[in-house]
């Protein structure tokens, strides 16, 4: 095995890092700036399942388990943790508990960031805040991806042609007042809510209906407003059984907020469902809300991933007890990747 | 909105399950963690020992956390199967409240008993349409017009023989059935708001329970003062599995490894402030725990319809 890469005190070079990588010189070492270094020896706990996350850590020599207990006492090791990867960052970012135990494999250094700290940088820290967020945020969105096809045990997906065009309206003056109850915009006021409207378009779904997302013109950001969607399995089949229904204020689509390329997939129609769609501009670093609405889709991100995460746990536990003929849907299996 | 908690296992004290972890059942009437909520409306409880077919049953309109029958029982009784709940009912002015209403359900002579967490939006008009699904000799045990009474009668009426016991296959059809059936009535009637109906049934030897919501995320109107926290969550449901749930280094939990498992807990919201040993059961989705032969057949199937 080779050596780890070390990482500097000024956070350059991480090669194998999967967040740091995606962050610029200048950010890694920002972020580094905020946080202390903390020393664990072999064997050492770091965090503990199941307790609060008041910080999150980026590894930046040796190694940690991540370790999943499970009901009865057992545990599973999910991943081990190597230089550049950033752990804990769920309960930081959904004020969740700790998803997982972090154990030290060899004495390894980590750079140990507080939740405050975090927050402050990510909400008003400028152009470096939001493009560590954004990074964040990435990073979360590909395990969660990760978890998905592991836990659906698929490999590469036939691809899905975009989805058409679904005929969104300017939203009523009243849809401002409903979003003051939506977790993902607490903390705006009405009045910013309503200047936002001319940025959103709203579209009505019938129960049972089914969509591919991202349309094929003009991909937004897609929220659920009223109403609920699943995620649906390609060849429409059933539900993707590890991913839980998205009801009012949760992400549908959320590419666009992040930069990055969105794979087209199908969601079943569960309710009666109105879908709000925000413009990308909403997101850019310098409009007055990009910071909350970020830390909002982030939030959403880590809510999902651990949901995922214990689905993926839960079908790998009833589905194996289950009788041979009713272990039809054979989408549930896994050793859940990390969550943490 | 209530919580519910059901056990399937080695006999142990109902105080262990009642009162003694950090987010026991009692608590959650008055500092539930995943409900913005009280639940002060009565408890109720249906335990079976290890010898009799029928269950002991309590029922209190008052707070359990003040109740020293509740306490004293809890610590003196021993259960194999246990379906408890604590009530929450919405403030209005003409509440339903009072020992009828209090949950588990269970009908002289019958052997399943049945406790809902969620509420049937505009259930006074679907009754109607229930009605003839209802078996005459069921149809005149029903004492209240509240919706959880009314999905257990009519969970019985879809049981072949309902004093008799049946399989976790059955009791899961039946339950089926009941959804399926509700679901058509409120088309019918032209219902599309959300209704949750996350249902637990338990006979003494299985428990059947199912996490669903009509309707997921419909709230009644686009009123922000209307809008309830619970229309916007899909009310929860966990479960544990283990060979026994104990007070191991000062945390309750499960211990001694699922393979060898010879107890199930399920319950609202888990009984411990730390969920690790706990998992969520998946929304539209039902699950069945049964201790017939010398390990707990645990099986799970989705609900579309």
């Amino acid at each position: 095995m080779a050596a780890p890469a070390r990482v500097s005190e000024e956070g350059r070079i991480l090669p194998g890092g999967n967040l740091l990588d995606k962050l610029r010189a200048d950010d890694r070492a920002r972020l580094f700036e905020l946080g202390r270094q903390r020393v664990v020896e072999e064997g050492e706990e770091v965090v503990r399942q199941g307790t609060v996350g008041d910080c999150l850590f980026v590894v930046e020599e040796g190694e940690l388990a991540v370790v999943r207990a499970l009901p009865g006492d057992e545990e599973q090791v999910l991943i081990t943790a190597r230089p550049g990867m950033l752990l804990g960052e769920l309960a930081v970012l959904d004020g969740g508990a700790r998803a997982a135990s972090l154990r030290a494999v060899r004495r390894s250094v980590l750079r140990v960031i507080g939740l405050g700290a975090f927050e402050a940088l990510t909400l008003y820290g400028g152009e470096a805040g939001h493009r560590i967020l954004r990074a964040v945020a990435t990073l979360v969105h590909e395990r969660l991806e990760a978890t998905r096809r592991v836990a659906a045990c698929q490999g590469a997906r036939a691809p899905l042609a975009a989805g058409a065009a679904l005929g969104w309206s300017a939203p009523p003056a009243q849809v401002a007042g409903v979003l003051t109850v939506l977790p993902a915009f607490a903390g705006l006021h009405q009045a910013d809510l309503e200047s936002m409207l001319p940025a959103l378009g709203v579209v009505a779904l019938e129960r049972g209906s089914d969509l591919v997302l991202p349309e094929v013109q003009s991909p937004g950001i897609v929220m659920v407003l009223r109403g609920a969607l699943s995620p649906w399995l390609d060849d429409g089949s059933g539900p993707e059984a590890t991913m839980p229904a998205i009801g009012p204020g949760g992400f549908v689509d959320y590419a666009a907020a992040l930069g990055i390329a969105s794979e087209p997939r199908r969601w079943r129609v569960r309710s009666p469902t109105r879908l709000m769609r925000l413009a990308p501009s909403l997101f850019e670093v310098n409009e007055p809300w990009s910071a909350p609405l970020l830390y909002a889709l982030s939030r959403d991100l880590a809510l999902t991933l651990r949901r995922t995460t214990g689905l993926a746990m839960h079908f790998g536990m009833a589905w194996a007890r289950e009788a041979p003929a009713r272990a039809g849907a054979k989408r549930g299996l896994a050793p859940a990747p990390a969550a943490t | 909105m209530c919580r519910v908690l059901a056990y399937l296992g080695e006999p142990l004290p109902l105080d262990d399950l009642l009162y003694s972890s950090d987010n026991s059942l009692v608590r959650q009437s008055y500092a539930p963690q995943r409900l913005r909520m009280l639940n002060l409306a009565g408890f109720g409880l249906a335990a079976w020992d290890p010898s009799a077919p029928y269950p002991y049953i309590y029922h209190t309109a008052g707070m359990p956390a003040f109740d020293p029958n509740l306490r004293t029982l809890a610590r003196n009784v021993h259960a194999r199967c246990a379906l408890a709940h604590v009530r929450g009912v919405q403030f209005s002015d003409n509440p339903l409240v009072g020992p009828q209403f209090l949950h588990p359900f269970i009908y002289p002579e019958m052997r399943a008993a049945l406790a809902h967490n969620g509420d049937l939006h505009r259930f006074a008009e679907m009754r109607p349409h229930l009605q003839q699904h209802l078996r005459p000799e069921i149809a005149r045990k029903v004492r209240t017009n509240l919706d959880s009474e009314w999905i257990y009668a009519l969970f019985l009426s879809n049981l072949d023989d309902p004093s008799a016991e049946h399989t976790t296959e059955e009791m899961a059809d039946a339950l089926v059935e009941t959804l399926k059936l509700l679901g058509r009535v409120r088309r019918q009637v032209g219902i599309d708001t959300g209704s949750s109906v996350n249902l637990f049934v338990a006979d003494g030897k299985r428990i059947v329970a199912a996490r669903y919501a009509f309707d997921f995320g419909c709230y009644v109107s686009d009123d922000p003062a209307q809008i309830s926290p619970w229309q916007l969550e899909y009310l929860s449901l966990w479960y544990s599995l283990g060979q026994r749930y104990t007070c191991h280094e000062g945390e309750w939990k499960m211990v001694g490894g699922r393979e060898s498992a010879r107890a199930m807990l399920l319950a609202s919201e888990p009984l411990t402030r730390d969920e690790s040993t706990w998992l969520e059961v998946p929304e539209y989705s039902l699950v069945s725990f049964d201790m017939g032969g010398d390990a707990p057949l645990v099986s799970a199937r989705t609900l579309e319809f």
